[in-house]
């Protein structure tokens, strides 16, 4: 049966889906304002993160007694401005997590399909390998790792990039071995078309929302993971900044300071949270199904309903 | 005349869609008799498929009966959903179109079956094994006993056919709904599930209601046959008269188009243009765009017409035609 | 080659094929078992279509019916027998040669919705064939283009739209105005009307018919129903577990079947004249199962079987001018 495909400008449309699911557009908007924070730290910071004030030591937010603007959401126990540290902790993660989805992401998008065309016994090695990387616990090794080469921006990236690429090749694999499957592709194969033309205009335009749903979600994954590793004290080292860091400054201070462990911890929840409503758009707009099925249950829909029983 | 077992009252059914609200089924009034087969004929588009599902309430979003009523001997499904709950699967059951998909691919055909018999007729434990393997022998599946713990898989595509027709039977409904029973199937295979279906049809009173596209099947099987298209019935009149003298266009259209097994291998007569999409429907009669009668009062929608007892017409210009000119066959 | 070639019909065919045989391996369940029988899907196949003209072949699901189409199309290999094009063997081509012989062999294929790439506009869709062989690009291109939208019968702004705005027969004449692109000599369409509507089945054959009259393409044109084939084809061909059980003259076959399975096949088939219809359509049990090692194919089922038929395969013998049957009894 005919579906017609909607016409009309994409990226218009694109926004009108975002802004039927109300989640989806406040994530967005918060990851929009994580990014723009990341970038412009210098600019947006009211303080610099690593300058102490002993006098400032263990301010409270302005609302509470003891506060004041000058220290918005309060000061650590070196005086260092929380807002600042959690403008400029934005910034690791947003670079970590960018920089160590985009390798990941690279590496394995590429194995995955060579094995997936490849086949055979390229495959099978391939997926072995993956399977094998797989069963090391990541986070774990991360630590030995960095434990013995010692810690830096580079390192921790190289590490949970290494940990980080395998979902990438399986989720490649998976979708070009159903892909090659597809009637279109077996009519390409039989108009004559050479391997790379099938390769890069019939499958992997196929990938691009599966991928994108999965960029995201390891973003967020690598956040936390980030997060972990310098709570640990094997993440970054200060005099960088980074949310996990200040969780574990604060985490001796929480009965006192309470303000120093709440707004990094809730700066990473709070990021997590949003990306995976974000994948979950994604998701939920590559798939026409589920697309109509949000319709319905949006506002427009339930105005087209009720405008047909006034009519009735 | 009995009264009738199942009764649609004007029902419309629409799906809201980002591209607007689409009417899949827009105002189907028919009804059922005991013992007798109607069948609904339709292609793409025409609501068939949605409007038994609408009797059977598995409409799923973002689709909605926004009209109209479903009347199980008279007592309306729609209104009362306790009572819909125990009518459906019970008294009217239904079999679809693919049985490997229709069955549950992880549980053994009689654990399913006997889910059936527990649920609709409170039947379990060695009560239920042995009416299992009556259903099924009665099915045409011989020795079922040492089967009965297979899954669906394992069987072949009539088999599995067979299998829905009898979890279907179990519940002894008093009609069968069958949506496209024979499609999956291969031509010699299709051909004895018709045999069974007219067997127990006259061993059982079953009433059928058989919703296809293969006119082959409806000439077969039917008492009645109901057109429709473009969501609505465009013609309703017993299988005699609506194969010898079909008064709607498209009828007249789909019996040309259909070719027989002894045909003459001339070019086929088809109908111009193709089946209605129904987000996008001609104002006024919905066929005219095809019709080779149409014309400018076909731009509002036409009246429902009578011209014989027993049978209805969606039509500005309905006029019995001929089928076949000058190479009718004679009766065999 | 041009289609102009084509229609000087030589006395050689287009395509022949002789004991054309396709086996799969079957894989073992475990490395202890010993590797069983290879999976004989279609066997000792002959025919030959010549210029413009059909060969129907006609068969249920697991006849192996798809099989030979494939095997014409090189997308599985032979293990015996040989297919010729013109003369020349395409069982066994390398990719270069094989990628060349795509331009006189093209494929019609069942499924319209799956098989035209819902990302790409029409026109690049009839174009791709022109571009990935080098006849033509650009305006020269386009204008092919055009004349192909108007020869398949879609309206001329189809080529800016995507398959996924037209219904399920406009995507079918998309498909046929791609196989078309290339002026091939033959094209092997499978099933390509099943999945379509009743009355765009009619538009559609109706359509190869008149295609091939035009350009005097060859159709090997497989289906399941008998009485589409009879409007489409000069020649059919009935399929049964992997071997040819009967092949004729279109007519011949409704007027005089041999075999008990053709027969069996046109008993089946619903008329749509409820004057004539009758219980007992069905006159053989049973499905296609297992094959049988030894002997016809078809005897499980048969109403005719005897012991010979179990022990020795029957061969395709002409029982009248151009109608062979391969049965014991018939």
């Amino acid at each position: 049966m005919t579906t017609p495909s909607t016409t009309g400008n994409a990226p218009g449309q694109l926004l009108r889906e975002l802004l039927r699911d109300r989640p989806a557009t406040l994530s967005a908007l918060f990851l929009m304002l994580l990014i723009f924070a990341a970038a412009f730290a210098p600019l947006v910071a009211p303080h610099d993160p690593a300058t102490q004030a002993l006098r400032a030591r263990l301010d409270p937010p302005f609302w509470l007694a003891g506060g004041s603007l000058d220290h918005i959401l309060g000061t650590d126990n070196l005086g260092r401005d929380v807002l600042s540290r959690i403008i400029y902790g934005a910034r690791t993660s947003l670079t970590v997590g960018l920089s160590v989805v985009a390798i990941a992401g690279t590496f394995g998008v590429t194995i995955g399909l060579v094995a997936a065309y490849v086949g055979g016994r390229v495959d099978s090695f391939v997926m072995s390998w993956v399977d094998t990387q797989l069963s090391f616990p990541d986070l774990l090794l991360a630590l030995t790792v960095l434990t013995v080469l010692g810690s830096s921006p580079m390192t921790v990236v190289v590490i949970l990039s290494i940990g980080g690429w395998m979902v990438f090749a399986r989720m490649t694999r998976g979708i070009v071995k159903s892909t090659r499957n597809e009637g279109y592709v077996e009519a390409a194969e039989l108009v004559g078309c050479s391997v790379p033309r099938i390769i890069f205009v019939h499958i992997l335009p196929n990938l691009a929302a599966p991928l994108s749903t999965l960029l995201i979600l390891e973003f967020a994954r690598i956040v936390l993971a980030e997060a972990a590793l310098s709570f640990l004290g094997m993440g970054i080292q200060p005099p960088a900044t980074s949310w996990g860091l200040d969780i574990a400054v604060g985490k001796d201070h929480i009965f006192g300071a309470w303000w120093l462990v709440t707004f990094p911890g809730a700066a990473i929840a709070l990021t997590i949270l949003s990306a995976n409503l974000l994948a979950a758009w994604v998701r939920t707009t590559a798939d026409p199904q589920e697309r109509e099925k949000r319709f319905a249950r949006s506002a427009a829909g339930r105005q087209m309903r009720a405008a047909r029983r006034i009519e009735a | 005349m009995s009264a009738p077992l199942l009764e649609l009252d004007d029902l419309v059914v629409t799906f809201t869609t980002r591209r607007g609200r689409i009417e899949a089924v827009r105002g189907v009034s028919l009804e059922v008799r005991p013992g007798e087969t109607l069948g609904i004929v339709g292609e793409s588009g025409s609501g068939k498929s949605v409007t038994m599902q609408a009797v059977m309430g598995v409409v799923d979003s973002p689709g909605a009966v926004e009209h109209g009523d479903v009347l199980w001997r008279g007592r309306s499904l729609l209104r009362h959903a306790n009572e819909a709950e125990a009518i459906r699967g019970r008294d009217i059951a239904m079999v679809f179109q693919d049985a490997m998909t229709s069955l549950d691919p992880l549980f053994a055909i009689g654990t399913q079956i006997g889910e059936v018999l527990a649920r609709h007729r409170g039947i379990t434990g060695a009560a239920a094994r042995a009416r299992t393997i009556e259903l099924l022998e009665l099915v045409g599946i011989a020795n079922a006993g040492p089967r009965l713990h297979y899954l669906p898989h394992q069987f072949s595509g009539g088999m599995r056919q067979r299998i829905m027709i009898a979890m279907a039977l179990a519940a002894e409904p008093a009609l069968l709904i069958a949506d496209e029973p024979t499609t999956a199937l291969d031509v010699t295979v299709q051909a004895q599930i018709v045999d069974l279906l007219i067997e127990l049809r006259d061993r059982l009173g079953l009433a059928i209601v058989l919703v296809t596209h293969d006119l082959g099947l409806v000439a077969e099987l039917c008492d009645r046959v109901a057109v429709m298209y473009a969501g609505r019935i465009v013609e309703m009149a017993d299988v005699w008269s609506l194969f010898e003298a079909p008064a709607h266009p498209y009828t007249a259209g789909l019996l040309k188009a259909t070719p027989a097994i002894d045909d003459l291998p001339e070019r086929l007569e088809t109908i111009e243009g193709s089946p209605p999409d129904p987000s996008d429907l001609p104002g006024g009669c919905a066929f005219r765009l095809r019709c080779p009668r149409a014309d400018a009062v076909c731009a509002t929608e036409p009246p429902l017409t009578h011209p014989a007892e027993g049978r209805g017409v969606l039509c500005w210009h309905p006029e019995p035609l001929p089928i076949r000119p000058s190479t009718e066959t004679a009766h065999v | 080659m041009s289609s102009a070639d084509i229609l000087s019909r030589d006395a050689a065919p287009l395509v022949e094929v002789r004991g054309l045989s396709v086996s799969y391996p079957v894989p073992r369940a475990a490395f202890w078992h010993r590797k069983p029988a290879p999976f004989r899907a279609v066997e000792g196949i002959d025919f030959s279509i010549g210029h413009g003209e059909t060969l129907g072949i006609v068969g249920e699901s697991g006849s192996g019916k798809s099989t030979i189409g494939r095997a014409l199309l090189g997308r599985v290999p032979l293990s015996a027998g040989s297919a010729r094009f013109r003369g020349e063997d395409i069982s066994s081509l390398s990719g270069g040669a094989m990628r060349r012989m795509r331009r006189h062999i093209q494929s019609v294929m069942q499924d319209p919705y799956a098989s035209l790439n819902p990302r790409m506009r029409v026109a690049d869709i009839i174009a791709e064939p022109l571009v990935v062989h080098g006849i033509a690009r650009g305006a020269e291109a386009r204008a092919r283009v055009e004349e192909l939208i108007g020869l398949v019968g879609l309206p001329p702004d189809a080529g800016q739209r995507h398959p996924g705005t037209f219904s399920g027969g406009q995507r079918q004449r998309i498909g046929i105005a791609r196989a078309l692109a290339m002026e091939p000599a033959f094209i092997v369409a499978d099933e390509p009307v099943s999945a379509l509507d009743v009355s765009v089945r009619a538009q559609i054959v109706n359509l190869f018919r008149d295609l091939q009259q035009k350009l005097g393409v060859s159709y090997l044109f497989i289906a399941h129903d008998l009485a589409i084939v009879r409007h489409v084809s000069h020649r059919i061909a009935v399929v049964y577990a992997g071997r040819i059980v009967e092949t004729s003259a279109r007519d011949d076959l409704y007027a005089t079947p041999i075999h008990p399975y053709t027969q069996a096949l046109l008993d089946a088939v619903p008329v749509p004249d409820p004057r004539r219809r009758r219980a007992g359509r069905a006159t053989i049990r049973g499905e296609l199962g297992a094959i049988p090692s030894d002997g016809c194919r078809f005897a499980p089922r048969c109403p005719l079987a005897s012991e010979q038929c179990r022990r020795e395969v029957p061969p395709l013998i002409e029982r009248a001018p151009g109608h062979l049957a391969a049965c014991w009894n018939a």
